[in-house]
Order: structure tokens, then C-alpha cells, then sequence
């Protein structure tokens, strides 16, 4: 028993630190420029879907991780460019109209060009044996790795907000953005960029995720409520917060769905979270509660 | 006041009403299923506008409101009870749509914004998965309540089969009349300018000393409400209640119908759900079955682009004529109605 809850709680955080990946983004560009971009999920399907395009024809599972961080960040600026920068400034909600129609849009397009079936990834790296504390535990190299990987990013993201030039400019647009504007930030500039790495992490947690799910067209659709439910339960901006939200509904699943069903898995998870946000209404480690001194 | 409300723009809707009710005598049934199903999606979109673009709150969980209603007349027509009496079944249906709004309205008062936004979508989403782990077999999970086939009204000698075809159609276009009177009295009450001023700043309502929790619970509860009779109108179009009603992508897509259309009036949402109705129709029959979908998605992108305020908006900048047609009520703002500054965050500080 003790082996199967620890192998779930290994699960339950590298799966929360991919979503945490997706959130990261979506958490960034909301707080940044008030749009709720639900064409996040999209970016998480392309970066499945050419992590396992290239893997399937040069064979290189790593190489496809790279690629579909280019792909989602070329086709980010493209994006940005032509939708969100012109409606973010005028009504978030026309925004929202615009970005919906991009993902139908790109759920379409992948089930025509790689079918509505679920492409399975062969997980990396083979199996390693935890042997220790009296546990006996077959578990699969790549979930470490993946775990490995994730904390890396998110780090390298939250030391970029905090110590570096254009990340203290972003947190200093997501307090608040005109009079960001005013002390000479070109929120125009740090939004692009931001937008752009938020889409580049999506494609990466895409292509990670593979192997773990599997990839196919509603993967994003499916997954980007919870995300978004995260970044709000975390905090607007907030990375550690999106990370203890994510790691919290994945874990509360992972481990409850040994117990139950998975859908009372599922609806306690969110439960959990309704929990959070009713006690919290600004998230765990929302950067406004942090402006209220609360 | 019932004179007031039909000289305001009195010539179009009348002379597009008299056109819907003469519809059935000219045209085949197919065309009276999709404007049937269109009307009712007319009648959600007013459900829902009601709370987003009069009152300014933004909700991901409409589904909650339309899908649980009907499931409320699944269950009591078909899988526990075995009530046929139609009026009975749509009497409970709004009874379940009012409390359910009550009760998301209640718990929903004590977030705002965004947060609201995503307390509603939790609550889709935990329906949703209820439904589908269907306990005890009262909501019988993906396999969806099929045959709901309420009784014909009989008065007499006649029997008058109200839920299903023509019958049907002429029943749904009454409920939008009745719901498009009853929400412009609402919104000329003290109550409807208490929800247009919480739309246009809480803040200061609640300084002039106004308590506006309870007022947006009673706009939560009209909402379910309207969403209830179009949740049962299309439970009768279909004779089938499936989870796909509790899903949250409904409650986004008439988040979506409502601002393609034009929100914060009366004839954007109607607009609106008629213009997806008959995209999805006719676009698959044009570009073939599923591809309709970019159809669409390039519809939300253009209205989005270059049409600000919907469909409605663009109207209203025509020449006189059509202008009135969409005159009434005024266009929404960003997400929770804020400054640019703040529309996402809390209200300023």
C-alpha cells in the first residue's frame, strides 16, 4: 500500500508541475493584460503534437521538446501580433471572443491533419527501482526527469521575475499597468516577450506531457479550465502560488483516485479549490493580496 | 407603461415577430427546428445577459442553470417520478433554475471579478462530473435521460400538443416574448437600476449606502430563471436531457453568443444565438461535416476585430431604419465593467 501512495504522490507532483508549466503563461498574460487567453490549451496540444511529429520521424524524443518550444513560440508572436495586442487594450472579453475562435480553430485543424485518434509517445528512459525506507518501487525514469525539468523552468521563471530587468518591469506592469506606463515601462514591449515565453512553456509542458497522457486534439480544450482555475486559486502573477495550486488539485487527484472513483476524485480536487478561493478570495499568493497587506 | 414599451421601437420588432409567427405556414420542419432551436438559445442568451451585460458579473457556469433544470424534468419525468403533466414539469424546472441561481448567487457574493468567474466555472465543472457519476441511477451518467415526452395540454375537446414541433415552436417564441417584456419591465424597475448601477460601479453603490449583496443574488435568481425555461424548452426540442447541457463549454459558449450578438441589450443576445444557430447549419452543409468549425472560429475573430460592441453595435451605426432596430439598451464593458487599469484585479484601491 505504502508503495502504490508514494508512486501516486511521485505522479501527483510531476503532473501538477506540468500543469504549473501551462499555468505559468496563462497566469503571466492575465495579470499582464487582463485577457483571459484560452488559446493557452492550443499551445499545450501543438507542443504534443510536434514533440510527436518529429519524434515519430527523426526519432529523437528531446529534439521534439525543443521543437515544439520553436513552434509555439514562433506561432505565439504571430498571434500576438495580429489578435491579442489589438483587443487586449480594448475590451478583454473581445479578446476572449477572438481567442476562442483561434482554438476551435486549432482543434479543427489537428484533427484534420492528425486525426481525431490519441497518438501515444513510448516513455523515455526506461524504469529505475527506489529501494529505499522499506519501499519497493518500479518507477519510470522520464517522470523524474520531467519533474527535474519543470522545477528547473519554473525556477529559472521566478528567478527572471524577480532579478532581471524586463521580469521586474512585468511584475511592476501586473500591479499596475498605467502607472507601470507612466515610470517608463513599455508595457507594450515586456507584454510581447512575456506573452511569448508563456507560449514557448506551454509547447514544452505539451511535449512533456506526451508520454504521461498521450497526446490527442482535446488535450488543451480538456485541460484549460482547470488551468485556469489554478492560476486564479494561486494567484494572478504569482508563480510559487500557481506551483502550490497546481501540485495541490494534482496530488488531492492522484491520491484520492486510489481510494475512489475518479470522477469524486475529480469533483473533490475542485471542491478543494472552491475551498481556497472562498477562504482566499485572491488566491493563495495573489500579488494583490500582497499589496493589501494581507 | 406597457405603451411606453412599444412606441420606444415599436416598426422592426414587431414587423420580425409577425414574420416568426407566420414562419411555420410557409416553411418546412427542419427550418422550424433550427429557429426553434435558435429561439431558445435566444431565450439562455437573455438568461445570461441579464446577470453579464445589465449587471456587469461575469459567470463560466451557466450550464449549472440550464442543464440541472432540465435534468430536474428528466428525473421527475422519466427515471424516478413519472410526472407527464407539462405544466408541472416546467414549474418545477423554473422552481430549480431560481433556487440553483439563488444558491450560485449566495456563494458567488463573496468573491467578484475574476474570482467570481472562476467559482462559477468550478461549480459547471463539479455538476457536470455529479451527473455523470449519476448516483443511484437518478440521472443514469453519459447515457443521457432520452424519451422526455411531456403530455398534450387537452381544454375540452381539443387536444393542443404544445411540445413538439410547430406546437413547440410556438410555445418557445411565446416564452421570448414573455422573457423580452418581463426583462425590459425589470430593467425600468428600482431593481434593474440597482443591477445596471452594480454594472457600472459597486463601489459607489455600496457608499450611497446600498447593501448589494442581496440584489445580486436576486439577479442570479432571475437569471436561473430564464436560463430554466430555456434549459426545458430544449430538453422538449430534443426528448433528451445528456451531461453535454451541464458542460461548461455551454456556459462559455453563450458567454460567446452574448458578446458576438452585443451585450447589455436586448437584441444582441437574439441576434447572436440566431447567427451561430444558422453558421453551424449552413456552414456544414457548405464546407462539409466539421469544418463548419472554422467557420465559426473566423466569425468569432472577425466580430471580435473589427465589429467592437457585436453585431448589435455595427447595426446601430447603419442609416436610420436598421439603426433603430438595434437601439435599445446600451453595449457592456470589459470584464467585470472596471476602469481598463483594474478590469481584471479589484476595483481600484
Amino acid at each position: 500500500m505504502a508503495d502504490v501512495l508514494v508512486a501516486q504522490c511521485l505522479n501527483g507532483i510531476t503532473i501538477g508541475l506540468i500543469f504549473a508549466l501551462v499555468a505559468l503563461g496563462l497566469t503571466i498574460v492575465l495579470g499582464l493584460m487582463g485577457v483571459l487567453n484560452f488559446a493557452h490549451g492550443s499551445f499545450y496540444m501543438l507542443g504534443g503534437y510536434v514533440t510527436y511529429t518529429v519524434f515519430t520521424t527523426v526519432g529523437s524524443f528531446w529534439l521534439g521538446l525543443v521543437a515544439a518550444m520553436l513552434v509555439s513560440g514562433v506561432v505565439g508572436v504571430l498571434l500576438y501580433l495580429t489578435i491579442v495586442r489589438p483587443l487586449s487594450q480594448r475590451s478583454p472579453l473581445e479578446a476572449l471572443l477572438a481567442l476562442v475562435g483561434v482554438s476551435i480553430i486549432f482543434l479543427q485543424l489537428a484533427n484534420t491533419i492528425w486525426g481525431p485518434d490519441p497518438k501515444l509517445l513510448p516513455v523515455p528512459l526506461g524504469h529505475v527501482r527506489i529501494g529505499m525506507f522499506g519501499l519497493d518501487i518500479h518507477y519510470p525514469v522520464y517522470f523524474l526527469a520531467a519533474m527535474g525539468l519543470s522545477t528547473v523552468v519554473l525556477a529559472s521563471m521566478a528567478l527572471l521575475l524577480r532579478h532581471t530587468d524586463i521580469g521586474i518591469r512585468c511584475l511592476a506592469a501586473i500591479h499596475d499597468r498605467q502607472v507601470a506606463s507612466c515610470m517608463g515601462v513599455n508595457v507594450d514591449r515586456v507584454s510581447a516577450v512575456m506573452f511569448t515565453i508563456g507560449m514557448v512553456v506551454a509547447g514544452l509542458a505539451g511535449g512533456l506531457a506526451g508520454p504521461v497522457f498521450s497526446v490527442y486534439p482535446n488535450m488543451g480544450i480538456e485541460l484549460i479550465g482547470m488551468i485556469f482555475v489554478i492560476t486564479i486559486v494561486g494567484g494572478m502573477g504569482s508563480i510559487g502560488g500557481t506551483v502550490i495550486a497546481a501540485t495541490i488539485i494534482a496530488m488531492t487527484k492522484s491520491i484520492s483516485s486510489i481510494y475512489i472513483s475518479g470522477n469524486l476524485a475529480d469533483i473533490l480536487a475542485f471542491v478543494v479549490l472552491l475551498a481556497i478561493l472562498l477562504l482566499r478570495p485572491r488566491g493563495i499568493m495573489g500579488i494583490a493580496s500582497v499589496m493589501d497587506g494581507r | 407603461m406597457m405603451r411606453t414599451l412599444l412606441s420606444r421601437s415599436r416598426g422592426v420588432p414587431l414587423m420580425v415577430l409577425a414574420l416568426l409567427v407566420a414562419l411555420p405556414f410557409v416553411s418546412g420542419p427542419y427550418l422550424v427546428y433550427l429557429v426553434t432551436l435558435a429561439l431558445t438559445f435566444s431565450i439562455f442568451a437573455l438568461g445570461y445577459d441579464l446577470l453579464f451585460g445589465h449587471t456587469g458579473i461575469v459567470s463560466f457556469g451557466h450550464s449549472v442553470l440550464y442543464g440541472l433544470p432540465a435534468y430536474a424534468i428528466g428525473i421527475l419525468s422519466q427515471t424516478v417520478f413519472d410526472v407527464k403533466n407539462p405544466v408541472a414539469l416546467i414549474g418545477v424546472a423554473l422552481l430549480a433554475g431560481v433556487l440553483l441561481g439563488a444558491a450560485m448567487g449566495w456563494l458567488c457574493s463573496y468573491t467578484r471579478g475574476i474570482y467570481l468567474a472562476i467559482v462559477t466555472f468550478a461549480l459547471a465543472h463539479v455538476s457536470e462530473l455529479f451527473i455523470f457519476s449519476d448516483p443511484r441511477g437518478i440521472t443514469q451518467g453519459e447515457n443521457s435521460i432520452t424519451r422526455i415526452r411531456p403530455s398534450a395540454i387537452v381544454v375540452g375537446d381539443f387536444t393542443v400538443d404544445l411540445f413538439s414541433g410547430v406546437g413547440l415552436y410556438y410555445l418557445t417564441l411565446a416564452f421570448l416574448v414573455l422573457v423580452l417584456v418581463g426583462l425590459t419591465l425589470l430593467m425600468r424597475s428600482q431593481w434593474g437600476r440597482v443591477f445596471r448601477a452594480i454594472h457600472q460601479n459597486e463601489e459607489r453603490l455600496s457608499s450611497l449606502g446600498y447593501n448589494t449583496r442581496p440584489y445580486k443574488i436576486l439577479a442570479f435568481a432571475f437569471s436561473g430563471g430564464i436560463c430554466a425555461i430555456a434549459g426545458s424548452m430544449v430538453a422538449f426540442l430534443n426528448n433528451v436531457v445528456s451531461p453535454a447541457m451541464v458542460d461548461w463549454q455551454v456556459g462559455a459558449e453563450i458567454l460567446l453568443i452574448t458578446v458576438l450578438g452585443g451585450a447589455g441589450t436586448m437584441t444582441g443576445p437574439i441576434l447572436g444565438s440566431f447567427v451561430v444557430v444558422f453558421t453551424q447549419t449552413y456552414a456544414t452543409s457548405l464546407v462539409g461535416q466539421g469544418n463548419w468549425v472554422y467557420v465559426l472560429g473566423a466569425l468569432y475573430i472577425l466580430v471580435a476585430l473589427f465589429l467592437p460592441g457585436g453585431i448589435v453595435n455595427a447595426l446601430s451605426r447603419l442609416p436610420p431604419l436598421y439603426g433603430r432596430f438595434a437601439g435599445l439598451g446600451h453595449r457592456g464593458k470589459g470584464l467585470v465593467g472596471a476602469p481598463p487599469s483594474s478590469r481584471v484585479a479589484d476595483p481600484p484601491r
